[in-house]
């Protein structure tokens, strides 16, 4: 438990250190002045006197950056520089659950084709099937995402959009699990297949080497000689210990897609999620968004980690000791 | 040398090889297409442009098939010399501009590839060799870098960097410059490459011999030239190939977003930013770059497998 209040502490360090790094960084940044933003084309120069002090522009830069802090945290008032008044902790919690929504499902797919692959190949390796499933993934782990999202679309929603197959599908955006269930996964579905791919071609991969590794350690054999199928073995005691190796690799990339990398996945089909605030944020240079958004991807990254060295726990009793591995 | 004997023997390696070398020289030879095939300039605009066909003229911008013929479509594919693929919007050969991508696609995924090998050796021997506070501080630095997701980190650099020349001291790089996107790809991928170096590298530095060396008096310069890079060669050997499969879909997602290379110069993912537009009536546009993108990583990806099988038996049956 200790490790892991300790991890959150140095956490909250590493999010403290990272917003005075985008803070300097847009200071530093050429033309990325707030003021002449606020202010328009051709604006007069007591005008942008007067939108220099009243936005605090005029302040110390410590000054500033404190004033931002609290205005995200404690009053949660923060306006956008670019939007006039738009408030941008409330647009965070918007998008939130939709790319929540995004990954969760996604991560469903992946994981559970990914085990069901590399159990497969696992049990009979370098047979026919093991080759096919690892070209598979190789494949699967080769086509740019954005560019499988355009495919998808442009069988779904033109070319066959009227035949049978593919008349379910809605036009692209996302529809809020409140507003209609069924809306919400007809809409997430095509999303989560194609955000899913390559993941589960890089975790098959990973899982059939990991299995392929723990089939020679003593537990297996002993597993066989005492007669277990060869599936129990490897769903008992294959699996139980590829997990670990799973386990830090799954939170740190669920972790990633939460704080906005799945933005490809979310402009290429038109979903208003985290990715693709951040990415607005950062192309209109506006800094209370890229703030409220680089903040909250890295929280998610630190409270992954963190939940990460608590399932190790879980998983290896070994670790409970105190002696760490690796 | 059994190595290389061994690589050669695997019909995976030979295909993936053969296909990425056809996949290179295509791409190099693209001016010659442009000037022998195509006979066009893939990257001015041609929209009031006609092309001939067995004597018979067509413009290449069609009237829309709508009852008022409003609006102009590009010529689709023609499967033959001239406009193979059909025209883009703005009445450019597709096939050429794929192959002019490809240039700067390859360049930009080999030059950042290497510039991130080279950076990613640096710093991991440095951590794994020296060890304590050098290792603690960049091992940190790396799990930082890290845990940012990787593209909106490099959405993050071009942005500073593309929409303002940057200046370095007396250097100024302008905006379209491909120095950008290679520097970005390569920083964004550094730690990726770094862990596993700097893993090796901690672990050859506790050798006999490195000791050995270290007591007959070798400098930590000659010890790190001699004794460890030597030993880590296979290690950069077998990432070098994933992480230009890494660096090419990178370098594709910036240009899709419009962050990587600029116009009028092309790479694959600009071409399939270029077809979005007109990806229901004229997909050959965003398709054909992706395949080209497909093709490459693909045979990447088993080159890598198949040396890491050839180099490090002891993984087996590992991929």
């Amino acid at each position: 438990m200790r490790s892991v209040a300790l991890r959150l502490g140095q956490g909250a360090c590493v999010l403290v250190g990272i917003s005075m790094l985008v803070f300097a960084v847009f200071f530093a940044t050429p033309g990325a002045d707030p003021t002449a933003r606020i202010a328009g084309r051709g604006a007069s120069p007591q005008i942008l006197a007067r939108i220099r002090h009243d936005y605090g522009f005029d302040r110390a830069l410590p000054v500033q950056y404190i004033r931002m802090m609290d205005k995200l945290f404690v009053a949660r008032d923060l306006t956008s520089f670019v939007d006039h008044g738009e408030r941008v902790v409330p647009e965070v919690f918007a998008a939130a659950p939709v790319t929540l929504s995004l990954v969760g499902g996604a991560a469903i797919i992946w994981v559970g084709l990914s085990v069901l692959i590399g159990v497969v190949c696992a049990l009979w390796p370098n047979g026919i099937v093991d080759r096919v499933l690892m070209g598979l993934s190789v494949l699967l782990l080769s086509i740019p995402v954005f560019w499988l999202g355009e495919v998808v679309n442009l069988v779904t929603q033109s070319r066959y959009h009227d035949t049978m197959l593919f008349s379910w599908v809605p036009p692209l955006g996302y529809v809020p699990f409140l507003q209609s269930p069924s809306g919400w996964f007809r809409s997430l579905l095509l999303p989560w297949l194609v955000l899913s791919s390559s993941f589960a071609g890089l975790y098959a991969r990973v899982l059939r080497a990991e299995l392929m590794a723990a089939s020679g350690e003593d537990y297996m054999r002993t597993a066989r000689a005492k007669g277990l199928s060869p599936l129990r073995i490897m769903l008992n005691h294959g699996l139980r210990m590829s997990w670990l190796g799973f386990v830090s690799l799954f939170g740190l990339d669920v972790a990633q897609l939460i704080g906005g990398g799945a933005l490809l996945t979310e402009v290429v089909f038109a979903l208003p999620g985290v990715g693709h605030l951040t990415y607005r944020a950062l192309t209109d240079l506006d800094l209370p968004l890229i703030m409220a958004t680089v903040l909250y991807s890295a929280a998610f990254v630190v409270i992954a980690n963190a939940l990460v060295d608590l399932v190790y726990l879980a998983l290896d009793p070994r670790l409970r000791t105190g002696t760490r591995h690796g | 040398m059994s190595a290389w004997r061994a690589l050669v023997r695997r019909l995976d390696a030979r295909i993936a090889a053969s296909v990425l070398a056809v996949m290179v020289v295509a791409c190099l030879a693209a001016p010659l297409y442009a000037a022998c095939v195509a006979r066009t300039d893939p990257f001015m605009s041609n929209i009031g442009g006609s092309f001939s066909e067995h004597g018979v003229t067509r413009d290449i911008m069609q009237p829309d098939d709508n009852p008022l013929h409003l609006g102009l479509t590009p010529i689709g594919p023609q499967w033959h010399a001239q406009y193979l693929l059909g025209a883009d919007g703005q009445g450019r050969d597709v096939a050429t501009r794929v192959l002019y991508g490809g240039r700067s696609s390859l360049l930009i995924a080999a030059a950042s590839a290497a510039l991130c090998m080279l950076g990613a050796s640096i710093l991991g021997i440095c951590a794994g060799y020296f060890g304590g506070w050098t290792d603690t501080l960049i091992s940190r630095l790396l799990d930082i870098f890290w845990a940012v997701p990787v593209y909106l980190f490099a959405i993050s650099i071009s942005i500073v960097t593309i929409s303002h020349a940057l200046r370095i001291g007396p250097f100024s790089i302008a905006a379209d410059n491909l120095l950008l996107p290679i520097g970005i790809i390569a920083t964004v991928y550094l730690p990726y490459a770094a862990r596993p170096i700097r893993a090796r590298a901690r672990s050859i530095a506790r050798t006999d011999y490195v000791l050995a060396a270290r007591g007959y008096g070798a400098s930590h310069s000659r010890v790190i030239l001699r004794e460890v890079l030597p030993n880590l060669w296979d290690l950069i050997v077998t990432l070098a190939p994933l992480v230009i499969a890494l660096t090419l879909l990178a370098e594709s997602a910036l240009s899709f977003l419009s962050l990587g290379v600029q116009a009028p110069a092309a790479s694959w993912g600009t071409i399939i930013l270029d077809g979005e537009g007109l990806l229901y009536r004229r997909p050959a546009i965003a398709i054909a770059p992706g395949i080209a993108i497909v093709t490459v990583v693909l045979c990447l990806n088993v080159l890598g497998d198949a040396l890491r099988a050839v180099l490090d038996p002891k993984a087996g049956g590992r991929v």
